[in-house]
């Protein structure tokens, strides 16, 4: 019901002309529906996990492209202006990253044409292609692991989620981060948790709100890059657990290995479909050379997203 | 006799003085324009800090400005605030909403008006550069609209106070 829910809280900021439509759309649609894709000159679609369906003036679900409601540049404009709260001039860091966050944690996707000034992206002009990705908040997604990523005195282990994209990492870790920081008595004690937040995923931050529950001991550090937000986190915070999505670089393995040396457990995500292949990359070499992970769990689509393929003790 | 000579002096001086005051009435609107382009000049000033240094959203900074403007000024931006957080409406939409309204209490030309609607036009719409950039332009554009008040002020106004007094002579003069 998450995501029905999710599809009428981002409706309000939609053009009134695409909310008429949308929300005509037949209600086992809107429950299904996993993004929403505005594209200016385009027809209006839906994705499901079934795939794309158009939808027409009347909100009725059309397979053929050309009978879908042709989007035009004010509903972009407007739809836009309603997202931003017409203050683009606050989310222009944001627009350049290609992304906003709305209240509920769904994010939208945001591109447009791109200004770029002595080889770098400045800004995005023409902003008249808008995806919103329906938040789906999966309470308890770890609760089958996570017994197994901490010791016998309840103290989380430091944690590599890996796995290929939309197989639910950061819904997992998420739910790791929120699930520590709530403690269980008996399992495991209430920890403190830095989220380092990058792109604003894990938890959702709009007007400086968390709007994913991340759990009472959690702090996120919102739109910080990994390497100055891990250094931050550290030095200010002190957490037991520090929590970051999708490791890339070797800037951001080095980052998580001084994490480590500061006696700090990390739970982490990076892209991959085994511990091997994150090996032959230069930052999951450093990560595997210092040892800092002592659990692994390795994710799939294979019953869907989440599918806990493996966790791996090292 | 006396009395009736005193009679007609008293209403000749009632005439004379309504009608120079009636003059200075009519030159109410051009002595108020300077003063109300002045004070739309300095709430952008105060809009383009909101928007550059206090990164205010824009709903926000409209209801400081009605906060700080005089008034009647300050409806324009109250006005437009209110539109922005309760309508369905986008900044342009509740900008020119509020301008329109504003022809009610503000004794703005179709000039002063244009250069207000240019700038909703272009309000919260783009980085904050661009941003001051626009509300620099608006300023500048009003700024030169007050000097051409002023100079209207100046001549005008005597010639209506000069009109009214001579009004009331002529028609004391007629009546006698």
């Amino acid at each position: 019901m998450r995501e029905k829910l999710g599809f009428h809280e981002v409706l309000k900021y939609t053009a009134s002309s695409l909310r008429d439509i949308l929300g005509k759309v037949p209600e086992s649609l809107k429950e299904e529906t996993l993004e929403i894709r505005i594209r200016q000159g385009r027809p209006l679609a839906l994705v499901t996990n079934s795939g794309v369906v158009f939808v027409s003036r009347a909100g009725k679900p059309e397979l053929d492209p050309l009978k879908g409601y042709r989007v035009s540049g004010q509903d972009c404009r407007l739809t836009l202006q309603l997202m931003t709260r017409s203050s683009v001039y606050m989310v222009e860091d944001k627009l350049v990253q290609g992304f906003l966050t709305l209240p509920g944690g769904h994010r939208v996707g945001v591109v447009g044409s791109g200004y770029v000034e002595q080889g770098r992206l400045q800004a995005v002009r023409d902003l008249g292609q808008l995806n919103i990705r329906l938040a789906r908040e999966v309470p308890e997604a770890a609760a089958p692991i996570l017994p197994s990523l901490v010791d016998g005195e309840g103290r989380f282990q430091s944690t590599l989620v890996i796995s290929p994209p939309g197989c639910g990492k950061t819904t997992l870790i998420r739910d790791i981060a929120r699930q520590l920081s709530w403690g269980k008595p008996g399992s495991w004690p209430r920890h403190t948790v830095a989220v380092v937040d990058e792109r604003s995923e894990i938890g959702a931050v709009w007007q400086g709100e968390p709007q994913t529950d991340c759990g009472p001991c959690t702090d996120v550090l919102d739109g910080y890059p990994k390497v100055e937000g891990i250094a931050v986190a550290i030095r200010a915070l002190a957490p037991d657990v520090l929590v970051t999505d999708e490791l890339g670089t070797v800037e951001d393995a080095s980052a998580v290995v001084e994490a480590a040396a500061a006696g700090i457990a990390v739970l982490a995500s990076i892209h991959g479909d085994s511990w091997e292949a994150v090996q032959k990359r230069p930052g999951g070499r450093l990560l595997a050379e210092n040892r800092i992970f002592r659990r692994l769990v390795i994710l799939s689509r294979r019953r869907g997203p989440g599918t806990v393929e493996k966790v791996q003790v090292l | 006799m006396t009395g009736l000579f005193f009679l007609r002096l008293s209403l000749c001086l009632v005439i004379i003085c309504a009608s120079g005051a009636a003059g200075w009435i009519l030159s109410g609107s051009i002595r108020e324009r300077p003063r109300q382009l002045r004070s739309l000049q300095a709430a952008l000033s105060r809009l383009e800090t909101e928007i550059s240094c206090s990164m205010t959203f824009l709903p926000e900074a409209l209801k400081e400005l009605a906060r700080l403007t005089a008034p009647p000024v300050n409806r324009l931006f109250e006005d437009a605030a209110k539109l922005l957080l309760h309508g369905d409406l986008s900044i342009q939409e509740a900008w020119r909403e509020a301008v329109a309204k504003s022809r009610d209490y503000l004794v703005l030309t179709w000039d002063d008006e244009q250069i207000l609607l240019d700038l909703g036009d272009n309000l919260g719409i783009s980085h904050r550069e661009d941003q001051s950039r626009h509300l620099r332009l608006a300023r500048k554009a009003l700024g030169q609209q007050e000097a051409e008040a002023q100079k209207a002020e100046e001549q005008l106004v005597r010639l209506y106070s000069v009109l009214g007094w001579a009004a009331g002579g002529a028609l004391v003069l007629i009546i006698a």
